[in-house]
């Protein structure tokens, strides 16, 4: 006898495949592994595999149990590989081996038998990152009732949004749902994002990741570093398994689609970060886990010469995005997203990778953007470009955008950061900010919506950071603080990290409140780093990506000790929701009449100053547009200053919104219940300070 | 039928030879008709002689699978003869790990006859 008697095995065998079990050709679309009546097609890609063998593994089993290699006489169509397994469970988990031309040229094809890899198009990868390996996925028939659920629509430039963790949100003890740190969990805190009036959250990647590439160590505990942000996907389908609460191999689609309908019904959209500029393969000397042991040649830009990767993402590969089978499997996700996942935008990490070419050139007019801005299904989705990349590409501004895309505006972040802790210079340029960055924006033919606003985002300090700290922390990250950004343009406001200063206190508290005035009263669509309405720190660590903690997890305790400071943004987000004038979809054409005027005052009315030394601006708004006049003064120097108030017209009174230099709870009105001011000629503004007025008819509240 | 097989009778076991060389999409329903006649019959110690297969595709295997999954747990298939080439291409795909092989198709024969 050759082989042993091999009952388990057989056993096994016999479990997942029914007395029809027959193999066909399959056929070449769609993509992936999908169930049809009485079995599964498998299709995949690879263009330079010459063998590709179709794994079969048991469900929940480490080890295959059956492999089947694809005849390239039949089983192939082009250069997809396909083949129609009928009667088999349709819990099976499978992934594929491929092999190269013998004698193939090793500086592009990186084929090795021995890996199991994962399917592009895999829609579930069981566990993920949470033990270290990924187990191949189940192909995924998926039901789900989402009752009426449809998209929300939200117009751009109504969105506010709210950038955060999947896993950092909910998985402090403190935030007192059943499921931390998961779909589930966020879902259970609808209410909140609800009550404090943001209209979408903006998830850091959720496709499935490696939590454990990261191979650093924490400097003082010596424990190994995770990866936490997640920018690092093995696969762009599948949502994160360790963001689940479900043992299911499905859980994670089906969580995933509660909480969609959950903050939907909360009239809340949601931004997925897609991460298409590179791959969790990393670098040649990591083990391939799917795309370059498939057709490394296809899927990573590299040198045409030496076939050594080309890294425009600091991360050791980029993506071929550019590659017309890339732009396929691209367009693809995101509409499977968007269709069997009811996505509403996406926020695209590195996007100006996707405007480069195969040999990394910078394209005129990107197939891939393109491509997406006119996709018929995307049409009402949110596009919203990182629009720089790790070599030095920065394109905010000028992304290629086919009016549809907006971009992360980082000018703004820089301006408004310089302007409040009091640089020289930059009044002219916080008026551009607040009024839309016509610089950028008008000049591209796009319109206020497509700036994305925002002082603070994942990447960096937080709020309370911001004005806590003059240089980054990043110690615990294991790289001796060569990591994170040097030019932060923060400042302590006297003294490194906490402070019993109660002046240096206040001083810190003013400045958080100056920035969140002007981030929400800004044309544009401001984007809130979660945590930061109640006064998240991270210890000065502004690049925290790989703690996985309490360094980025949301304390919501912070929600009852800074109450102040949640109902301050509750109120600036209801008062910008309150005044459409905020929510401009259009710039102000030169020359033309408009029903909306925008008149700039100084200390004095009618002369603002717009020199080096000045570190005052205000704004009046009035108009058809603009009912209620409001007249906004954003005041940066250190001494405090009476400015004079504009005429609101006799019939009408001026009413104070806020102040920043109030102490809680007068900082900040309800809004429609301002309180009317005695005087109604001057102002006193306090040292570093916004204050906003609006007029109303005299006796109406 | 498109697949030509040699079948005989010895004792319980019936012996199922393929004088095919290529084991494929083309013959693979015909190779799942004929064991299932003979599962029908209630034969279901069967060996399939491999000898002169030189090629087996997905198919093939898929057919020799379902083939297993007709006999059930009351009986058994076995593959006798395999070459080189089959013998490789059954470890190859774990098939060596669910079918009981023998060298030759006495042995199998013998094998089947005293379980």
């Amino acid at each position: 006898m050759i082989s042993g008697h091999p009952e388990n095995n057989r056993e096994r065998l016999l479990k997942i495949v029914e007395k029809g079990f027959e193999i066909t050709r399959g056929r070449p679309l769609p993509l992936g592994a999908t169930v049809k009546r009485g079995g599964i097609n498998f299709a995949v890609f690879s263009k330079h595999a010459t063998l590709l063998t179709l794994v079969i593994f048991s469900p929940d089993e480490i080890e295959p149990i059956i492999e089947f290699p694809l005849d390239p006489r039949c089983n192939r169509t082009g250069n997809i590989w396909h083949a129609f397994v009928k009667g088999i469970d349709p819990r099976i988990q499978y992934g594929y081996r491929a092999a190269g031309p013998s004698g193939c040229d090793e500086k592009f094809l990186l084929f090795n038998y021995d890996d199991v890899l994962i399917d592009p198009y895999a829609r579930a990868l069981s566990d993920g990152g949470r033990c270290g390996k990924y187990t191949p996925p189940p192909p995924v028939d998926h039901e789900f009732n989402w009752e009426f659920d449809q998209p929300l629509d939200i117009h751009l430039a109504d969105s506010i949004i709210y950038e955060m963790h999947v896993r950092g949100f909910t998985i402090h003890p403190s935030s007192g749902v059943a499921h931390p740190g998961t779909f589930s969990g966020i879902a259970e805190k609808a209410p909140y994002l609800k009550d404090l009036g943001v209209t979408a959250v903006e998830l850091m990647p959720v496709t499935e990741f490696d939590e454990t590439d990261n191979l650093r160590v924490h400097p003082v505990t010596k424990r190994p570093l995770r990866n936490f942000w997640g920018y690092h996907p093995l696969n762009f389908f599948s949502p994160k398994a360790g963001y689940s609460c479900s043992e299911e191999l499905e859980g994670p689609i089906t969580e995933f689609k509660s909480m969609v309908k959950t903050l939907h019904e909360a009239g809340i959209e949601v931004i997925l970060d897609m991460v298409f500029n590179h791959t969790g393969e990393g670098d040649k000397t990591r083990q391939s886990t799917s795309f370059r042991g498939l057709d490394n040649k296809v899927y990573y830009m590299m040198d045409p010469d030496t076939g050594e990767y080309l890294n425009f993402s600091g991360c050791g590969n980029t993506i071929n995005c550019n590659h017309p089978v890339v732009r396929d499997m691209i367009l693809d996700c995101l509409c499977y997203w968007v269709t069997e996942m009811h996505v509403d935008g996406f926020r695209f990490d590195l996007a100006s990778i996707m405007g480069r070419g195969r040999e990394g050139q910078v394209l005129r007019n990107p197939p891939l953007l393109e491509r997406i801005a006119a996709n018929p299904v995307l049409a009402n989705t949110k596009l919203i470009a990182e629009a720089w990349d790790a070599a030095g590409l920065y394109q905010v501004g000028t992304f290629p955008n086919w009016g549809r895309w907006a971009e992360w505006n980082g000018k703004f972040r820089d301006d408004v950061r310089r302007f409040v802790k009091g640089d020289a210079g930059m009044v002219s340029a916080l008026a551009t900010r607040l009024t839309g960055s016509a610089d950028l924006y008008k000049k591209s033919r796009r319109e206020p919506f497509h700036s994305i606003n925002f002082v603070t985002s994942h990447d960096g300090f937080t709020l309370k950071d911001l004005v806590s700290y003059d240089r980054k922390h990043n110690e615990i990250n294991g790289e001796n603080c060569r990591d994170g950004e040097n030019e932060n343009l923060s400042w302590n406001g006297g003294e490194e990290g906490p402070s019993d200063s109660e002046e240096i206190q206040a001083l810190r508290n003013r400045q958080v409140r100056n920035m969140a005035s002007i981030l929400m009263l800004s044309w544009g669509v401001p984007m809130i780093l979660g945590g930061d309405e109640m006064g998240r720190t991270q210890k000065g660590n502004n690049n925290a990506y790989c703690q996985d903690n309490e360094i980025t997890w949301v304390d919501w305790d912070l929600l009852e000790k800074n109450r102040d400071l949640f109902r301050f943004f509750q109120r600036l987000i209801k008062f910008r929701k309150m005044h459409p004038v905020f929510r401009r979809r259009a710039f102000l054409k030169d020359g033309s009449e408009e029903d909306l005027t925008i008149a700039w005052h100084g200390f004095e009315n009618d002369r603002p100053d717009w020199s080096e030394n000045s570190r005052s601006v205000a704004l009046c708004l009035s108009g058809r547009a603009c009912p209620d006049e409001i007249f906004i003064i954003n005041h940066a120097h250190w001494e405090s200053q009476v400015f004079e108030i504009p005429s609101a017209g006799e019939e009408k009174r001026w009413r104070r919104f806020l102040d920043t230099s109030l102490v809680p709870p007068f900082d900040i009105s309800e809004p429609g219940q301002e309180p009317g001011l005695e005087n109604q000629i001057t102002y006193p503004v306090g040292p570093r300070s916004v204050v906003v007025l609006v007029a109303k008819t005299a006796g109406v509240l | 039928m498109l697949m030509r097989l040699e079948i005989k009778k010895s004792g319980r076991v019936t012996v199922v030879k393929s004088l095919e060389n290529r084991m494929d999409a083309k013959v693979a329903v015909d190779f799942k008709t004929e064991i299932g006649r003979i599962v029908g019959k209630g034969d279901r110690w069967i060996v399939f002689d491999v000898s002169e297969i030189t090629f087996v595709d997905s198919s093939g295997l898929g057919a020799i699978v379902s083939s297993l999954k007709m006999v059930g747990k009351e009986g058994d298939l076995v593959i006798a003869g395999a070459g080189e080439t089959v013998l490789s291409l059954f470890k190859l795909t774990r098939m060596d790990r669910v079918f009981q092989m023998f060298a030759t198709e006495k042995e199998a024969v013998d094998a089947l006859a005293g379980s």
